[in-house]
């Protein structure tokens, strides 16, 4: 039996809700949630307790929510823009692009921590990053253009992948010691390092790149028949597509930046709000595609807390099974293209 | 309604369909009929705005009017008023149903958040109605079969309300009943709601029995015929030389 989307949709931001405040609470040290509200609301309290909240698991919890929906909503993008389920900012390499930017610049250009952490450090290696995800992207959709063929499409985006680690493998290789460091715990994933000036680069980026695609929802939904479709119903190919462009690089981009590669999130969660809201739609499908995505990425950050494992691991082992759903749901339709 | 003067078709240096000139009244059904690889497909594409004639040194030959206006004048939102396309591609979106297909044919009407208004509403149900897939309306199109999956592709055309109906090969992958069905839609949007639409089919006995004319694709050039005034099937023997 399929659930009203108004209790839905109560569920679903009770849930984040209860999540954001349970991530807030849990860590090393638990802190009970009067104490959680007295630190929030600047009330009698201890000031590690203060601190710890409001200066490390605040900020953490919030770029775990906006991490998490920013990159489930690029992935949605992408399996629109390629009218493929597999598509995704990891699996098309993407992901990888803005890996290799934000190589570029933590094994590189800025190897002192102090410079890393400036403004101009976080916004150099989000800028490397949007540049890295620009141009894979770019690559990756002109390819698709010439071809065609949905599995050729992935198979590429998988080789760009490749390729661009072997390559950041050499950066690694020729780095100095205290540079490559940072750069294997960037690898991993964290949303811990997420400090002031890059919490609001990767808010801004998250609202603007979900906002752009909310405004896009009627050409998206057209895109979703084909170009010929969306043509001749009026849609501006061209503007839409470099829309989209837009948003997966602002959205994958930055969260490749200040979090690392975050595997199959972007992949997996379109597909649980699809699972859940039974549309296409993505006026429905935009906001349920965040909602879910930050509830996902609070859970994989309070399991990621609890078993020390790096937040890229849990992601990757949380994602794996819906792919699998989705090869699995889709093997018919597949055979008929 | 349509008017096409001495325009050429093709792609990249060869060349389909040369100084080709016809012309399609309102309310008039006619099928596209020729070999494979002919320029069926090309030609239902140019009309539809998809691609552009054969050009030759940067320059286009000839024109295609659309209610006596020249096609490239036409903006997009015009054109999307004016001309509807149904293609040959399997549209296989999981979780949309059939009436959500047919609602996005009211894109062009509609403002850019999209919202249908009452009228979209009506529109929407109406084309349902004339293909006969009320039942079918909350089904998933990934779960119908392809007859199905192509009513609801050419009640999304209809519900577009355009003048003009351009489908390319609309019974392809259908079963007999199937290709019968779709032809007697096609008729029924030509007779009773006076739309001009032009189908490409390879289905020559359908064809000439339901069409009003059959534009025959004769190596480079192309002979329009009239069904029942016309030797259409003795032309269309001479060309496929059967």
């Amino acid at each position: 039996m399929r659930m009203k989307p108004g209790i839905l949709w109560t569920c679903g931001i009770f849930l984040l809700a209860a999540l954001f405040a349970a991530d807030i609470m849990t860590g090393s040290a638990g802190i009970p949630p009067e104490e959680v509200w007295k630190a929030l609301s600047g009330g009698g309290t201890e000031d590690q307790t203060r601190l710890i909240v409001t200066g490390i698991r605040l900020p953490k919890a919030l770029t775990a929510l906006l991490a998490g929906a920013a990159v489930s909503v690029s992935g949605l993008l992408m399996q629109t823009l390629f009218r493929n389920p597999l598509a995704g900012p990891y699996v098309l390499g993407i992901s990888s692009g803005a890996s290799l930017g934000a190589a570029l610049c933590v094994l590189g250009v800025s190897s002192s921590m102090a410079i890393r952490d400036s403004l101009l450090g976080s916004f150099g290696i989000a800028g490397a990053a949007w540049a890295g995800a620009a141009a894979v992207l770019l690559i990756i959709a002109a390819a698709s253009r010439k071809i065609g063929d949905i599995t050729v499409i992935l198979i590429l985006g998988m080789m760009f992948g490749a390729g661009i680690d072997a390559f950041v493998q050499i950066l690694q290789y020729l780095s100095d010691e205290q540079s490559l460091k940072a750069y294997i715990v960037w690898t991993m994933g964290s949303l811990g390092n997420v400090s002031g000036t890059r919490l609001c680069i990767l808010a801004a980026a998250a609202v603007c790149g979900t906002a752009v695609t909310a405004v896009s929802s009627k050409s998206l939904d057209l895109m979703l028949l084909g170009e010929s479709y969306a043509v001749t119903s009026g849609v501006d190919i061209r503007k839409t597509r470099m829309l989209v462009f837009l948003a997966t690089v602002l959205l994958a981009g930055t969260v490749t930046a200040f979090c690392g590669p975050l595997g199959f999130v972007g992949l997996a969660v379109p597909h649980i709000a699809r699972l859940l809201a039974r549309t296409a739609g993505h006026k429905v499908l935009v906001p349920a595609t965040a909602l879910c995505g930050g509830i996902l990425m609070l859970g994989c950050d309070m399991i990621a807390k609890s078993t020390a494992i790096p937040i890229n691991a849990v992601t990757s082992l949380c994602g794996v099974p819906v792919v699998v759903w989705v090869v699995m749901k889709n093997r018919k339709s597949w055979k008929q293209r | 309604m349509i008017e096409i003067k001495d325009i050429t078709l093709g792609y990249g240096r060869k060349i389909l369909l040369e100084n080709i000139s016809a012309k399609f009244g309102k309310g008039e059904l006619t099928a596209l009929l020729g070999r494979n690889g002919s320029g069926k497909s090309t030609l239902i594409r140019t009309l539809a705005g998809l691609q552009k004639p054969y050009t030759v040194e940067g320059r286009t030959k000839g024109e295609i009017l659309i209610g006596g206006r020249d096609i490239r004048s036409l903006s997009r939102e015009e054109a999307a008023r004016t001309v509807s396309f149904v293609g040959t591609e399997r549209i296989l979106v999981p979780d949309l149903k059939g009436r959500e297909l047919v609602a996005m044919g009211r894109a062009p009407w509609t403002g850019w958040t999209g919202r249908p208004g009452a009228k979209d509403e009506e529109m929407t149900d109406r084309a349902i109605e004339l293909v006969g897939m009320q039942d079918y309306a909350m089904t998933d199109i990934a779960e119908m079969s392809d007859g199905e999956r192509q009513k609801i592709m050419i009640a999304r055309a209809l519900a577009q309300d355009t003048p003009v109906m351009l489908l390319d090969e609309p019974t392809a992958f259908l079963d007999v009943p199937g290709k019968h069905q779709t032809v007697s839609i096609l008729r029924k949007a030509a007779s009773e709601e006076g739309k001009c639409v032009i189908f490409s089919t390879h289905d020559v006995e359908t064809a000439v029995r339901s069409a009003d004319k059959v534009l025959l694709a004769d190596g480079r050039r192309v002979i329009l015929l009239r069904c029942g005034v016309d030797p259409v099937m003795d032309e269309i023997r001479r060309v496929f030389g059967i």
